[in-house]
């Protein structure tokens, strides 16, 4: 009796065990769980699962560190996962030099799945001897102007696109009793403001000088001295208020129409329609200064897996689909990293910075392209600049030099 | 064979000593042992000697938040104790209402220092607080915009810290003039000696034991004040309000420089190390006495 029960026991093990390895699974550890995002994420569940493969959904709510954490425990216990989502970047790289990634390249370029994506896009992930770590599937602008047209309207001016024209136009705006430019002073947003205004000065191909190349000569050009005189401008146009006030805090002003302009990524977009708001009468879009798209590169990083491959397979030929990819950035507010892909379904401002990026005029965030660590001190720098009166653009701008050429 | 009481007690200490041991002490070694490497996101081996301190002392971000380590932390201690040491001899005294004013006193530190930032962040923002409420009333020329002024900003830090601590001390000074015997009042009183002269001379004097656990608790929350600065002003304006803490969770997640962070952290202990060993010095030369 008892020897039959182990055999009985041996054998429901044995199944269980056995189940997995015959039908293909992928396991996706990701953190869009909020409202737009998840129904994003559906729509590669449902492009997974009809090639036949099982998405085992790894959500992590916490956010990416936490999916950071499970990422490196399942590595670190030999059992990693299918796909890490990831804002692309150095991470991806790192990882990929330590051979915990899969080299996607070949894979990719068999089944043609990146000839029509941005060249910045896929540099941002490769190695040193060229190899791919990283997919992107949307592209997050961060650049775009959003402004209020009744606070426009109330001070009876056009609105407003260029840094000029804003600086021209706050007089006005501010006999009407508007705020001409909504700014919360949080490092990062002041961040997103900074690299908006020098990726207008000076191109995209500077940009990509002085961020991706840290080439010297252009980080003490001109260009970033202008840019830094425009910010110290801008600072002059917010309000009393500004200090630590949340990004979502500060588009309220927009919202509200007592604010004119914000600078803030594609998310804001989305915020200001979930309040109510309708573009064309309470609110517009542009990209910030007239410049180019600023993207943020989000997508996925492929660990080296013993089994399951053909799982995974699955999941980077859902991924790349051009028709996943256009439906996946409908949900979530961003644009297609295939410029081939349709724009049908966009939102008008994604369509903008869609056009833009299939023009050649897209640029990596910086965050893609720089090392954390100067990206913090360039940061440090610039949140001092803006909230501190006494330093001069000229100073800034040669602090800047150093940070990137140093 | 039968085990020794002692022997046993040692024995059922075991696992918390090791806990402590391994879970404190090495984790403290570790960190000083990365403040020696060039470890970056994650941590390599590659010793770099003094490097990483050279380079924390080298930055603006880390001397200002070094700075406001002593100027938030001895201005927030002095007003704590000054305020909590009044208010307990009110109450001495026997004000009227007496538990009425403990229990609003004591309030505040029931609420976590993220909320007392957010509702001070409120209060003193020039927009939506203080300033704009005086100026409804119509004081138009009514100006108070510390929050968003850099060279400022870190008193209200202190004005919130205060607000949120002084309660707590107010009651451990209190409960410590309570227990002062009665007939020490009384020889006072009939060597004419006034009240005034009486805390100053003799009551406050018996009390420093008590101002030193009041040092302690406040100390501690110095070192570790992160949330405050995180839910008031950010470390801003630009970082201007930055504290050791703060600089040092940030270069740990955000810029993947956890070389640099232990450097901080390294000497943020050797900070606390030699202020406790201040206190124990000046503690014993006390008791001595």
């Amino acid at each position: 009796m008892k020897i039959a029960v182990t055999r009985l026991t041996a054998a429901l093990l044995g199944s269980a065990i056995a189940v997995p390895a015959l039908a293909e699974e992928v396991e996706v550890v990701h953190w869009l769980t909020a409202g737009a995002e998840s129904a994003a994420i559906q729509v590669l569940v449902d492009g997974v699962e009809a090639r036949g493969t099982t998405w085992i959904d790894l959500a992590t709510p916490g956010g990416g560190s936490d999916a950071r954490a499970l990422f490196s425990s399942r590595l670190a216990g030999g059992d990693p996962v299918g796909a890490l989502f990831m804002s692309i970047g150095p991470e991806a790289i790192e990882l990929g030099e330590q051979g915990v990634v899969r080299d996607v390249e070949g894979f990719a370029q068999e089944n043609d799945l990146i000839a029509s994506v941005p060249d910045f896009a896929l540099d941002i992930a490769r190695g040193s001897d060229g190899e791919l770590f990283a997919l992107p599937v949307a592209l997050e602008t961060q650049n775009f102007m959003w402004y209020s047209l009744p606070a426009f309207e109330a001070a009876g001016i056009e609105p407003a696109t260029t840094w000029q024209g804003l600086i021209d136009a706050a007089p006005a705006l501010k006999e009407a009793g508007i705020i001409p430019l909504a700014m919360g002073a949080q490092g990062w947003q002041i961040d997103i403001l900074f690299t908006a205004v020098i990726a207008s000065v000076a191109g995209p191909e500077k940009y990509l000088a002085i961020y991706r190349d840290r080439d010297a000569d252009a980080a003490a050009s001109d260009d970033v001295l202008e840019a830094f005189r425009i910010m110290r401008a801008l600072s002059e146009l917010q309000d009393e208020g500004s200090s630590n006030r949340a990004w979502n805090d500060t588009l309220n002003l927009v919202a509200q129409d007592k604010a004119a302009v914000q600078v803030m990524g594609s998310w804001a977009g989305a915020e200001l329609a979930s309040m109510g708001e309708t573009y064309g009468t309470d609110w517009g879009c542009a990209l910030a200064g007239g410049g180019g798209a600023i993207v943020g590169s989000t997508g996925f990083a492929f660990p080296v897996l013993s089994e399951n491959e053909g799982g995974q397979n699955d999941f980077i030929l859902t991924l790349m689909d051009p028709a996943v990819q256009t439906a996946f950035s409908v949900q979530k507010g961003s644009i297609p990293a295939r410029t081939d892909a349709s724009t049908e379904g966009l939102s008008e401002c994604a369509v903008v910075a869609a056009e833009s990026v299939a023009a050649g005029n897209g640029m990596p965030n910086v965050s893609a392209v720089l090392n954390p660590d100067s990206r913090g001190q360039i940061n440090d720098m610039m949140a001092n600049f803006w909230s501190n009166p006494s330093m001069s653009p000229e100073d800034a701008a040669k602090t800047f030099a150093s940070l990137i050429g140093g | 064979m039968r085990i020794r009481p002692q022997t046993l007690a040692r024995l059922v200490l075991v696992p918390t000593i090791l806990l402590t041991v391994i879970g404190v002490y090495g984790s403290i070694l570790w960190t000083v042992n990365i403040s020696f490497t060039s470890s970056g996101f994650l941590p390599t081996g590659k010793y770099v000697g003094l490097d990483r301190y050279y380079e924390l002392w080298g930055q603006a971000r880390w001397r200002v938040a070094y700075t406001n380590l002593f100027v938030f932390g001895g201005l927030y201690i002095f007003f704590c104790i000054g305020a909590g040491l009044l208010l307990a001899i009110a109450l001495d005294q026997g004000v009227r209402g007496r538990s009425f004013f403990q229990t609003i006193f004591l309030y505040p530190i029931a609420l976590s220092f993220i909320v007392t930032g957010l509702a001070w962040r409120w209060i003193l923002n020039p927009t939506t607080g203080l300033e704009a409420y005086v100026r409804g009333l119509g004081y138009e020329g009514f100006s108070f915009g510390w929050l968003s002024d850099p060279d400022m900003a870190i008193f209200t830090l202190v004005i919130a810290g205060v607000w949120h601590s002084a309660g707590l001390m107010m009651v451990i000074i209190f409960a410590g003039l309570q227990s002062i015997d009665g007939e020490i009042w009384r020889a006072g009183r009939v060597d004419g000696i006034s009240r005034f002269h009486m805390y100053r001379g003799v009551v406050l004097p018996m009390l420093f034991p008590v101002f030193v656990t009041c040092l302690v608790l406040l100390a501690m929350n110095v070192v570790r004040s992160y949330d405050l600065v995180v839910a008031m002003t950010g470390g801003g304006p630009g970082y201007s309000t930055d504290v050791p803490a703060k600089y040092i969770v940030d270069h740990l997640f955000d810029r993947a420089n956890i070389g640099r962070a232990s450097a901080g952290a390294t000497m943020l202990l050797l900070t606390v190390m030699a202020i406790i060993a201040l206190s124990t010095y000046l503690g014993r030369k006390e008791t001595r006495r």
